[in-house]
């Protein structure tokens, strides 16, 4: 607002005229102000813009190695001064030579969700609102249309007879949509073929949930909570109880409100060489993890050997998350008969 | 520069100064902008939960917003091809208000960009690392901002060179960034439909009519805007409006409408008659899905006034203004919900695994959006304010500021 | 600013306007909520047994053992003392919790070894110890076989390398009741309830037909009180199942 003092003397303008502007103009200074009041009860949530340390903060392939353990040290002080737990974070570089691809067998899932809250637990997902990387469909036999599908089934049992049920998540494309249209380079692909996100560089503009066929990216739409008011009163440490202490920073470290994140196949577990919670949990085996490059590994066999098919193929996305089923109930087929034959000729011979 | 400092000073008083009916005006934009910069605040606090977005509609208003002045930036661009390529002479003085009113709609774009980021606090985080050229965003986010800088280069170059009672230097100064912006303009809409058009996600987007319907519909709404704003401006002050100024952006408008209308059935002749699976969010749009229809009475709406508008257009009575006026609100209200709502949220409904969410705004959300179109009208309001005793030569470097405020 | 007085009155007036309401906003804005109530979702309680990644059975195949009155006994401890005939399972006379649901696959020496109850019956007159049952199985499932030695069926744990001592490949018992194979059905674990869903209402599509379902109130207590047992990591150690449903899943 003008202030009095540069103001060139104008002829009409008397005092009493100045003082009363000058009032108006106090008002309106008031008024934005108050507007910005909201901003009081932002804590530390203001984002970046809180600590130098933050706003600076170099994107993750700009940071060398000093650089990314004082990052990480950061990270780790705050986690612990909110969530009250120590975690273990560290920064899991992919292993050479290995590239991951997912088989589902759509033969054995039985739509049990399992998956879906094994995940949550194990990538810290925000309890409230709730937030899955998974979604099973269970749709009609006859059909594999997604847009028939029900992701609100609910049943004594399942399976249903009639239906069978689809998991569906991050394919972690070899040509990904998401990533190509971020303005900030805040998600790319590895060279194990996971699609990460670096959640301290995404700026929140979505365009790449917009872009991604297969509804696999999440949005922080609140500041991610682990647990509702009620649950805390039952139990004050109930968020140091949900809380998964091992986190990497590109997987499943506590997300703040505004980035997006999605699954990584559980990268801080998977590229120390061990399973995705997914697939741990999975009680039928329906789910298949593996080294496409090795040809010995479990998921080079399926893609060798079984019906495959990918998820809107027409995309060209190039999934690296594969469905297949198996042969049901194969019977009085010659061929097969006679590998059951020979499967115990080898028998035979090996107790020979 | 100390000319300039004062010339700025200058257009700053004069801003505030006026009838009753200009404080009351500005008033009321401000008191709605204020109340849009509290609901932004919550939203800063509380996160894009404030609004009615949700991972399955993840963009909303605001994107459809900006959606919607895009296009009504770039139609400045047809008050300025009939001047500076047909050298018509109605137009020529009214040019720099089409400009002008690029200039807000395009801070109004950018302002609702801003609001819907997530984390606005990392917006340097475009300057240190730009995804040029493979993601779309990047090039809006140089068109937008390399039309805005044109356009304030061209008015402020003109408006400063009739302050200082100089002749323009048109050769260098005007007639080239002119011409750029013209092709600027039309891409700013390009780009701006391809950001949607290259997702092969969305089959509601991934067709390549919605390019050519954007320019179309941008090219009606904005001069319809144009045609309303102008006689506001002659009504309420001293400026003289040409009628024939008027009739010939009625022209531009009857052009643009009926391709908009022409590509429209085009569109929905070829969803529909294929009968083929993806088009269920035009489905949802048009006739409801599975029982959701949020959107059917919206763009049946749409669809009635733009018909409406295009007949009147068609009549030859509507040579008269007050009809004009008519058929020009009913245009840019049913381009608004064609272009915002229309075009935006439906290619979310389905989600791409076929779940129906609805989106419906929040009050937070509304307030945010109605927050910064007022801003935006007060912005124009006070570049017109500006602009006027400029441009008839009441406010110049050597004349004394009261002689600029009788108006 | 005008130069009429009646101008300026009218200025003064707009002014006081303009106060007022710049006050009444000061007003509103601080006495106002600073922020908004965003509908939230009660998150599902899942219990933590629900998601423990452990094998679906824990059957003890490598000691061929039973408990008797809180004795651990090998198998051949008795049956060197008793005789046991060519038995069908209808008319066990000892064992009598099994129940055995595999299909015509229905006499105990089919799998059982008659001579020595600590191993299994391969063909002719071979047979195998606990430790290889997949040798077993193969018998019968000779493509599931196969695709299990690939690890295309079944489950493995500890790590995706096949190379890594860590990896753990499921048997065949681990996962299914060699007495009834067929797996038993789940109740389903909550499903989705994110950001404002809980505002519409959805439909579950039953072949055509639509039914509209709130879905907060899908999750209601009654699904969630149905207790599994069979999920505690208690060994379930060949204990009678419930009764087979006829739409038990089939297996190969």
């Amino acid at each position: 607002m003008s202030q009095p003092d540069s103001t060139p003397p104008a002829a009409s303008m008397s005092r009493r005229g100045f003082l009363r502007r000058g009032v108006v103009a106090a008002t309106g200074v008031a008024a934005v102000a108050a507007a910005l009041k909201p901003l009081l009860n932002a804590e530390l949530e203001l984002g970046d813009l809180t600590s130098l340390e933050k706003f600076l903060q170099q994107h993750y392939k700009e940071l060398d190695k000093e650089e990314m353990a004082a990052v990480l040290e950061r990270i780790s002080r705050e986690i612990e001064e909110r969530y009250q737990i120590h975690p273990e974070l560290t920064n899991v570089k992919p292993m050479d030579g290995v590239e991951f691809v997912y088989a589902l067998n759509l033969s054995r899932c039985i739509g049990c969700r399992k998956c879906v809250h094994a995940c949550v637990k194990e990538n810290n997902q925000s309890r409230d609102p709730e937030l899955q990387y998974i979604r099973v469909l269970e749709m009609p036999k006859g059909t594999i249309d997604i847009e028939r599908g029900n992701h609100h089934y609910e049943r004594p049992t399942v399976p249903d007879p009639d239906h069978f049920y689809m998991p569906i998540q991050c394919h972690q494309c070899a040509n990904p949509p998401c990533v190509k249209v971020c303005p900030v380079e805040a998600t790319w692909q590895e060279t194990d073929g996971i699609v990460v996100i670096d959640y301290d560089w995404c700026i929140g503009c979505r365009y790449c949930e917009a872009a991604c066929p297969y509804w696999a990216r999440r949005f922080n739409f609140s500041q991610p909570k682990y647990a509702s008011e009620q649950e805390l009163k039952d139990d004050p440490e109930i968020i140091q109880k949900r809380l998964n202490p091992r986190m990497s920073y590109l997987s499943n470290r506590p997300r703040s409100v505004g980035v997006m994140e999605k699954c990584t196949y559980c990268l801080h577990r998977t590229r120390v060489g061990e399973m995705p919670a997914c697939l741990e949990i999975c009680p039928v085996g329906a789910r298949k993890f593996g080294n496409v490059l090795d040809p010995a590994s479990e998921v080079t066999q399926i893609l060798r050997n079984k019906r495959i098919f990918v998820l809107k193929e027409d995309t060209g996305t190039l999934p690296r998350f594969f469905y297949y089923f198996d042969e049901r109930r194969p019977q009085l087929r010659s061929g097969e008969t006679d590998e059951i034959v020979q499967v115990t000729k080898m028998d035979a011979g090996g107790e020979a | 520069m100390r000319d300039y400092l004062t010339f700025l000073y200058r257009c700053f008083r004069i801003s505030f100064v006026g009838g009753w009916r200009y404080h009351l005006w500005m008033l009321c934009l401000t008191i709605i902008a204020l109340l849009g910069l509290n609901a932004y605040c919550k939203q800063l606090v509380d996160g894009l939960a404030t609004t009615g977005m949700t991972d399955h509609v993840s963009w909303g208003l605001y994107i459809a917003n900006f959606t919607f002045l895009v296009g009504m930036a770039a139609a400045a661009v047809m008050l300025v091809i009939p001047v500076y390529i047909y050298r018509n002479k109605d137009l020529h003085d009214l040019v720099i208000f089409g400009e002008l009113l690029a200039v807000a709609t395009i801070i109004m774009c950018l302002l609702f960009v801003t609001v819907d980021l997530g984390r606005p606090d990392r917006f340097s985080h475009l300057l240190r690392r730009f995804n040029f050229p493979l993601s779309m965003l990047t090039w809006d986010v140089i068109v937008l901002n390399g039309y805005l800088l044109l356009n304030l280069h061209i008015t402020g170059y003109l408006i400063y060179c009739d302050y200082r009672r100089k002749e323009p230097n048109k050769t260098f100064f005007v007639i080239p960034f002119v011409f750029v912006a013209i092709v600027w303009a039309i891409s700013i809409h390009t780009v701006t439909a391809f950001l949607y058009v290259g997702l092969g996600a969305r089959p509601f987007w991934n067709s390549a009519i919605i390019a050519p319907r954007f320019l179309a519909s941008a090219f009606s709404a904005g001069p319809a805007f144009n045609i309303l704003t102008l006689q506001v401006i002659g009504r309420f002050t001293s400026y003289n409006i040409p009628r024939s100024a008027l009739l010939l952006l009625r022209q531009i408008v009857l052009v643009a409408l009926t391709i908009n209308m022409f590509l429209l059935i085009s569109e929905l002749f070829t969803e529909f008659y294929a009968g083929k699976t993806h088009i269920a969010s035009t489905r949802y749009l048009y006739f409801g899905l599975l029982g959701h229809n949020a959107l059917v009475p919206w763009i049946w709406a749409s669809i009635v006034l733009n018909s409406l508008a295009l007949i009147i257009l068609y009549l030859p009575v509507t040579r008269s203004l007050r009809l004009l006026n008519i058929a020009c609100v009913f245009l840019i209200v049913g381009i608004w919900i064609e272009k915002g709502m229309g075009l935006i949220v439906p290619a979310f409904i389905p989600s791409p695994l076929g779940e129906i969410v609805e989106y419906t705004p929040t009050i937070n959300e509304i307030l945010v959006c109605l927050g910064i179109w007022a801003f935006g009208l007060l912005l124009y309001t006070i570049f017109v304010r500006v602009t006027i005793p400029v441009l008839s030569g009441r406010l110049t470097y050597d004349q004394p500021f009261e002689i600029a405020t009788q108006d | 600013m005008t130069a009429s007085s009646s101008g300026r009155k009218a200025f003064s007036a707009i002014e006081i306007v303009i106060a007022i309401c710049f006050l009444g906003l000061v007003v509103w804005f601080l006495l106002g909520s600073g922020s908004v109530d965003v509908p939230s979702a009660m998150t599902p309680q899942i219990e933590n047994r629900e998601l423990l990644p452990l094998p679906m059975r824990f059957i003890q195949t490598d000691e061929p053992v039973t408990k008797i009155g809180g004795f651990t006994l090998r198998c051949n401890e008795c049956h060197r003392l008793f005789s046991s005939p060519d038995e069908h399972a209808s008319n066990l006379t000892q064992h009598r919790h099994i129940v055995l649901d595999h299909g015509i696959n229905d006499r105990c020496y089919n799998c059982h070894d008659q001579e020595d109850r600590e191993r299994l019956a391969l063909r002719g007159n071979r047979s195998i110890p606990f430790t290889e049952v997949a040798r077993l199985c193969a018998k019968c499932h000779g493509p599931t076989y196969r695709d299990w030695q690939m690890g295309m069926h079944g489950k493995s744990l500890g790590s995706w390398d096949p190379t890594s001592p860590q990896q753990h490949r499921l048997k065949c018992s681990e996962c299914h009741d060699p007495h009834a194979p067929a797996y038993e059905l789940h109740p389903p674990l909550p499903g989705p309830n994110t950001l404002r869903m809980n505002k519409m209402e959805h439909e579950i599509l039953h072949g055509g037909e639509i039914e509209h379902v709130d879905p907060l109130r899908k999750w209601q207590i009654e699904l969630h009180t149905t207790p599994k047992e069979d999920h505690d990591n208690l060994p379930q150690n060949e204990a009678p199942d419930a009764p087979a449903e006829s739409e038990k899943r089939g297996d190969e």
